[in-house]
C-alpha cells in the first residue's frame, strides 16, 4: 500500500481559482502530495473527522493551508482546533494581508508560518518548502507585535529589554552592539525542548535581538550578519518564537478560564 | 430679564384658590347650621307653610303628636301670622323695595321669636281641626338637614372658581384669562350667599339676609361685566384693557344704587342691569364673530365659548329673570338654575383641548389633577383630625398607633408620589445628558432631549420652536442661552441636540416657577450637551473624512493599477501590476486601523518588502537602518504614500533599470524626512517616459504631501531624492 504513505495536505480556501493555486503550489513544493481541497470551516472538520477515522491516514496529514476570512468563520479556529489535536501538522495561514493584526492572533493560535496568496505559484512553492524546512517567514509588524507582546507580560530578559524595537541604536551595517551581553539565562533552555511552563515564555536576549532588528526592517539573512550567526539559527528563533508565542497565549487562556472560574 | 421671588407658582395659587373657596363653603356651612331650628320642611299654602315632613330628631319630632304634623299647616309662629311669602327662596322676586323691606321685617321677627325658648306654634291639621303646639328650637340645625339646594350651588361656585383660577394662573398676561377667571370669581361670591338664605328653615336675621342678598346682587354683577369685559377682549381684543374699566364705571353706580335702594324697584335694580349686561356680552359676541372671519382657529375658540356662554346664562336668565319679568314661564327653583353656569364652565374645560381655548391645550389638566390630589390628601387630613376628636378617650391610643405606623407612612408615599416634585440626580443627568447626545438619528437625539427636560422640570407645556413655513423663526427667542420668561413662568432654551428652541411651561405641573437655580442647571446642561454635541460632530466628521480617504485612495491608487492592467501587452505584467494593486490595498488598508501610524513601523515594512523583492530579482539592496524614527507618529497618508512612491520606484529599477544593486538612505532631520534611492542601472530615468505613469504618480504623491522631488540622472544609474514635512501641515 505504498499509495497510504503519500503525504497529504489540506487546503481550505472559499476561492475556488486561489484554492486550486494553492493546489498547483502544494504539488510544485513537495513530490507526489496528495491534497485535499475544501472551501469552509464545516467541510474542513468534516474532512478531519474522515481523516480521523483511518489511524494510518492521519499520520499522512503533513500540512494544512488555511484562509482567514472563511464564510462560516475564521480560519483561526480551524488552526486552534489542528495545533491541539494535530500538534505535527504544520498550520500555515493563507493571507492576502500580512499585517499583524490579521496575522498576529493566528501565529498566537499556533500557526506555524503564512504565506501571500497573490505571489506566483513558483514563489509560494518556495516559501511552502522553506517554512517546512523550519524557515518561517517573520514580518516587521509581527516581530514588533510579539515584542510588544512579551514586553508587557514581563517575558523579555534584562538586557534585551534595551534592544527592543524601539531601543536599538545601531545601523544594520555596523557591529553587534555594545550593551548585549551574551549570557543565556535558564529560560534558553526552552530553545531545545520547550515544556508548557512559565520559564518556557520568557525569550532569550538572542531572541529579544532578533525581533528587535526584524522590527526594524532586517530581513532574516541580514540580522543573522549583524548577529554573526548563520541564517539558519536565526529561523530556528523565529521558529522558536512562533512557539512561545502560542504557549503564552495558552496559557493566558488558561489563566483566563481559571480566573472566570470556567476550568 | 425679571425675577421676582414672591410670585407664587401656578399650583400655589390655584391650591390656594381651591382652599379659599372650601373656606368660604365651610363658612357658609357652619353660619347655616348656627340657626334655631324646629326640624320642619315647609313649602307654601295658600293660608301659611304646609308642614312636608318633620326630621327625626329634631325638636319638632320631640312634640306630642308629631306624627300629625306632616300635612297640617303652619299658620302661626308665636304672635306672627304666616304668609306663604315667609318662605321665598329669593327675595328679589319681590318687584319693590318696599315689599322687601316689610319681608324682612318679618324675617327677623320670627327669627327672634325662635331664638328665644319656647314658641306656640299656630297649626290646622289636615282633618281641619285647628291646634296648638309649645315647641323649644334647638340652637343649631344638623349638616344633613340642609336641603340638596344648599350643597348644589356650593358645588356650583366652588366649580366656577376652580375652573376660572384654573385658567388664569395657566395664562395670567391673557386679558381673556383674566376676564374670565373674573367670572369665575364672581360666580361664587353669588351662588354661596345664595345658598345661605335660600335653605334656611323659615327665617334668618333681616340685616344678615340683606347684606347676604347684597352679596348675591354684587356677585352677580360683577360676573355679567367680567362677562362683557371677557368678550372685548377674547378671542380678538376689541378694546385696549384700559377701556374696559368703562364697564364698571356705568355698573357699579347701578349696583350702588340698588344696594341703597335708590332705584324705582327691583325690576329697575336688578333684573334690568343683568339683562342688559347678557345682552351686551352677546353684542360682543356678534362683533367677535365678524372679526374673526378669515381666522378660523379663533373662529372656532370664540364659536365654543359662545356657545356654552350663551346657553349658560341664556337658560337662567330664561328660567329664573325673565320668568319673573314675563310670568308666563314656570320658574325653576333658583339653586338649581345656578347648574346653568356648570354649562360655562364645563364646556370651557372640556373645549380647551378641542379649540386651545386661551391656547391650552390637553396639559392644562395636569395641575387640575394635582391640585385635586393635593386637595383630597389634605381633606383626608382634616377628616382624620376631626374623627380623632371625636373618638372616645379609651380608643384614642389605638387610632394614634394605627396612625403613627400606618396612615402617616402611607400617606407621605402618596404625598411623594402625587404631589411632591421629582428631581434628577446629578449623575444620573449626566448619564442621560450623554446618551441623548450619542443617540444616532437627529430626530432621536431631538425627542431624548426633550424627553430629559421633561424629566427634569416636569413641565406642564413644551413648545417646539421651528422656522415657519416661510423659513422664518415665529418666535422672538433668538438667545443661545436658556432664559427665564414670563417672571419664571416659562423657560427659553436654545436649540441644541438636533432640537430646535424650546420655551418650557410651568415647571413641576405648575407648582413652582422657574428660578436662578433652575436656570443655571439648564444652562450647565446645555453646555454640556453643546459639548456632547460638538464632539459626536467632530467624531461624525471624522468618520466621513475617514470614508472620502479610503474611497479616494481606492480610485487613486487600487483602480489606477488595475486600469494600467488591463492595458498590459501580456500576461506576465498584468499579473505584476494586478499583485502591485494587491500591495496598495494592504497599505489603504493598514491605514484603516488609524489615523497616525508608526513612522519607525512604517519603514521597517518598506524595508522588509523591498529587501525581498530585491532578493527575488537578484538585486544587492544597501538599506541602513534608520534612527530615530521609532515611536513617531505620522499622519496616515504620508506612510502610505511614503510606501506607494518606494514601491514604484523599487518596481522601476526592477523592471527597467537593469541594475545590480540598490542603496536607500533615510534620515529624519527638523522634522523632515530625506530619502535618496540611487540605482547603479543604465539611468535615463528622467528622459525615458515610456513608463509615465509611475513618475507622474511619483509627483502627485509629493505635492500631495507639500514635499519636493527630483529624479537626476547619476550615472551610472539614477538618483530619486524625496523630501516630505512630517507636520500635520505637510500631510494635507
Amino acid at each position: 500500500m505504498s499509495r497510504d504513505r503519500r503525504p497529504l495536505a489540506l487546503v481550505v480556501e472559499d476561492l475556488p481559482e486561489v484554492r486550486d493555486w494553492l493546489a498547483e503550489a502544494l504539488a510544485k513544493a513537495f513530490d507526489g502530495i496528495e491534497v485535499g481541497r475544501v472551501g469552509t470551516l464545516s467541510e474542513a472538520r468534516a474532512w478531519l473527522a474522515a481523516l480521523e477515522s483511518g489511524s494510518r491516514d492521519a499520520a499522512r496529514l503533513k500540512m494544512a493551508l488555511i484562509d482567514l476570512g472563511l464564510p462560516d468563520g475564521s480560519g483561526i479556529d480551524l488552526v486552534r482546533e489542528l495545533t491541539e489535536r494535530h500538534p505535527h501538522v504544520l498550520t500555515i495561514v493563507a493571507t492576502i494581508f500580512d499585517d499583524d493584526e490579521h496575522l498576529f492572533p493566528a501565529i498566537a493560535a499556533g500557526a506555524q508560518g503564512y504565506l501571500l496568496k497573490e505571489q506566483e505559484p513558483e514563489a509560494l512553492a518556495r516559501h511552502l518548502r522553506m517554512i517546512d524546512e523550519g524557515l518561517p517567514p517573520l514580518s516587521p509588524s509581527i516581530s514588533r507585535r510579539m515584542l510588544a507582546h512579551f514586553r508587557e507580560r514581563g517575558a523579555l530578559p534584562a538586557s534585551g529589554a534595551a534592544a527592543s524595537a524601539g531601543g536599538a541604536t545601531s545601523a544594520a551595517g555596523s557591529a553587534v552592539p555594545a550593551a548585549r551581553v551574551p549570557v543565556e539565562p535558564v529560560a534558553a533552555r526552552a530553545d531545545g525542548a520547550p515544556s508548557p511552563g512559565a520559564e518556557s515564555i520568557t525569550l532569550s536576549p538572542r531572541e529579544t535581538e532578533v525581533l528587535s532588528y526584524i522590527g526594524r526592517g532586517l530581513r532574516v539573512g541580514e540580522a543573522a550578519k549583524v548577529l554573526g550567526l548563520t541564517e539558519h539559527t536565526v529561523a530556528g528563533y523565529v521558529k522558536t518564537l512562533y512557539r512561545k508565542l502560542n504557549i503564552s497565549s495558552r496559557a493566558e487562556a488558561a489563566l483566563e478560564a481559571a480566573r472566570r472560574g470556567l476550568v | 430679564m425679571r425675577l421676582d421671588r414672591h410670585r407664587p407658582s401656578p399650583g400655589a395659587l390655584l391650591l390656594l384658590a381651591a382652599l379659599a373657596g372650601l373656606a368660604a363653603c365651610v363658612a357658609a356651612l357652619l353660619w347655616s347650621t348656627q340657626q334655631p331650628w324646629m326640624g320642619l320642611k315647609l313649602s307654601p299654602e295658600a293660608e301659611g307653610l304646609r308642614i312636608e315632613a318633620v326630621s327625626p330628631g329634631s325638636p319638632a319630632a320631640g312634640l306630642p303628636g308629631a306624627q300629625r304634623l306632616p300635612g297640617s299647616v303652619l299658620r302661626s309662629i308665636g304672635p306672627v301670622e304666616l304668609r306663604p311669602s315667609d318662605l321665598i327662596e329669593e327675595p328679589d322676586a319681590f318687584r319693590s323695595y318696599e315689599q322687601i323691606g316689610e319681608f324682612l321685617a318679618r324675617q327677623s321677627t320670627l327669627r327672634r321669636a325662635l331664638q328665644d325658648g319656647p314658641v306656640r306654634l299656630g297649626i290646622r291639621a289636615a282633618d281641619g281641626n285647628a291646634f296648638e303646639a309649645l315647641l323649644s328650637p334647638a340652637p343649631s340645625r344638623s349638616f344633613g338637614d340642609l336641603p340638596p339646594s344648599f350643597w348644589f350651588q356650593l358645588f356650583c361656585g366652588l366649580c366656577a372658581l376652580l375652573v376660572g383660577v384654573w385658567i388664569w394662573v395657566l395664562r395670567p398676561f391673557d386679558w381673556g384669562a383674566r376676564m374670565f377667571a373674573l367670572t369665575g370669581l364672581s360666580f361664587p361670591v353669588a351662588t354661596i350667599s345664595a345658598a345661605v338664605y335660600s335653605s334656611r328653615e323659615i327665617a334668618i336675621d333681616g340685616a344678615a339676609f340683606r347684606a347676604l342678598s347684597g352679596m348675591n346682587h354684587a356677585g352677580s354683577m360683577a360676573f355679567g361685566m367680567a362677562l362683557i369685559a371677557m368678550f372685548l377682549c377674547y378671542p380678538k381684543r376689541i378694546v385696549e384693557p384700559r377701556a374696559l374699566l368703562a364697564i364698571p364705571a356705568l355698573f357699579l353706580p347701578w349696583l350702588a344704587a340698588d344696594l341703597l335702594r335708590l332705584m324705582p324697584d327691583q325690576d329697575w335694580g336688578i333684573r334690568a342691569p343683568v339683562l342688559l349686561m347678557v345682552l351686551i356680552a352677546f353684542g360682543c359676541a356678534v362683533k367677535q364673530w365678524r372679526m374673526t372671519e378669515g381666522d378660523p382657529h379663533s373662529r372656532g375658540a370664540l364659536r365654543w365659548m359662545s356657545l356654552s356662554t350663551t346657553l349658560g346664562c341664556g337658560l337662567f336668565v330664561l328660567t329664573t329673570v325673565l320668568s319673573k319679568l314675563l310670568g308666563w314661564l314656570p320658574p325653576l327653583e333658583q339653586g338649581y338654575a345656578f347648574g346653568f353656569f356648570l354649562i360655562v364652565y364645563l364646556g370651557i374645560a372640556l373645549g380647551l383641548r378641542r379649540y386651545r381655548l386661551f391656547d391650552l391645550d390637553r396639559w392644562a389638566f395636569r395641575i387640575l389633577l394635582w391640585v385635586g390630589g393635593a386637595l383630597a390628601l389634605l381633606t383626608l387630613d382634616a377628616l382624620l383630625l376631626l374623627s380623632l376628636r371625636l373618638a372616645p378617650a379609651a380608643s384614642l391610643g389605638l387610632s394614634l398607633l394605627v396612625i403613627g405606623f400606618l396612615y402617616l407612612p402611607a400617606r407621605s408615599f402618596l404625598w411623594h408620589r402625587v404631589v411632591d416634585r421629582r428631581r434628577l440626580a446629578d449623575d444620573e443627568l449626566f448619564q442621560a445628558v450623554l446618551q441623548v447626545a450619542f443617540t444616532a438619528s437627529s430626530d432621536e437625539r431631538a425627542q431624548g432631549w426633550q424627553a430629559l427636560l421633561r424629566r427634569m422640570f416636569d413641565p406642564l407645556e413644551l413648545e417646539v420652536l421651528g422656522p415657519d413655513p416661510f423659513g422664518r423663526r415665529y418666535t422672538a427667542h433668538d438667545s443661545d442661552r436658556p432664559e427665564i420668561l414670563r417672571d419664571g413662568l416659562a423657560m427659553a432654551l436654545p436649540a441644541v441636540a438636533s432640537s430646535p428652541g424650546l420655551v418650557l411651561r410651568y415647571p413641576w405641573k405648575g407648582r413652582e416657577l422657574f428660578g436662578l437655580a433652575q436656570l443655571r442647571l439648564a444652562t450647565h446642561v446645555v453646555e454640556l450637551m453643546r459639548h456632547a454635541d460638538a464632539s459626536r460632530d467632530a467624531y461624525e466628521r471624522g468618520v466621513v473624512e475617514e470614508r472620502r480617504r479610503v474611497a479616494r485612495d481606492l480610485h487613486d491608487d487600487l483602480g489606477a493599477r488595475l486600469l494600467a492592467s488591463l492595458n498590459r501587452p501580456d500576461l506576465a505584467s498584468t499579473r505584476r501590476t494586478i499583485r502591485e494593486a494587491i500591495a496598495e490595498m494592504r497599505s489603504v488598508v493598514a491605514g484603516l486601523a488609524g489615523e497616525s501610524q508608526d513612522l519607525g513601523a512604517c519603514i521597517a515594512g518598506l524595508r522588509h518588502e523591498t529587501a525581498s523583492r530585491l532578493e527575488a530579482a537578484g538585486i544587492e539592496l544597501d538599506w541602513p537602518l534608520t534612527d530615530g524614527v521609532d515611536g513617531i507618529r505620522v499622519d496616515y497618508r504620508i506612510c502610505k504614500n511614503l510606501s506607494s512612491m518606494h514601491r514604484e520606484l523599487v518596481s522601476n529599477v526592477i523592471r527597467h533599470a537593469n541594475a545590480t544593486r540598490l542603496s536607500v538612505a533615510i534620515e529624519l532631520n527638523d522634522g523632515r524626512l530625506r530619502s535618496r534611492v540611487r540605482d547603479d542601472g543604465v539611468g535615463g530615468a528622467v528622459a525615458d517616459a515610456a513608463d509615465s505613469f509611475g513618475l507622474r504618480n511619483l509627483r502627485r504623491r509629493v505635492e500631495e504631501l507639500n514635499g519636493k522631488v527630483s529624479v537626476a540622472d547619476a550615472r551610472p544609474g539614477t538618483l530619486v531624492d524625496i523630501e516630505l514635512p512630517l507636520t500635520a501641515g505637510g500631510a494635507r
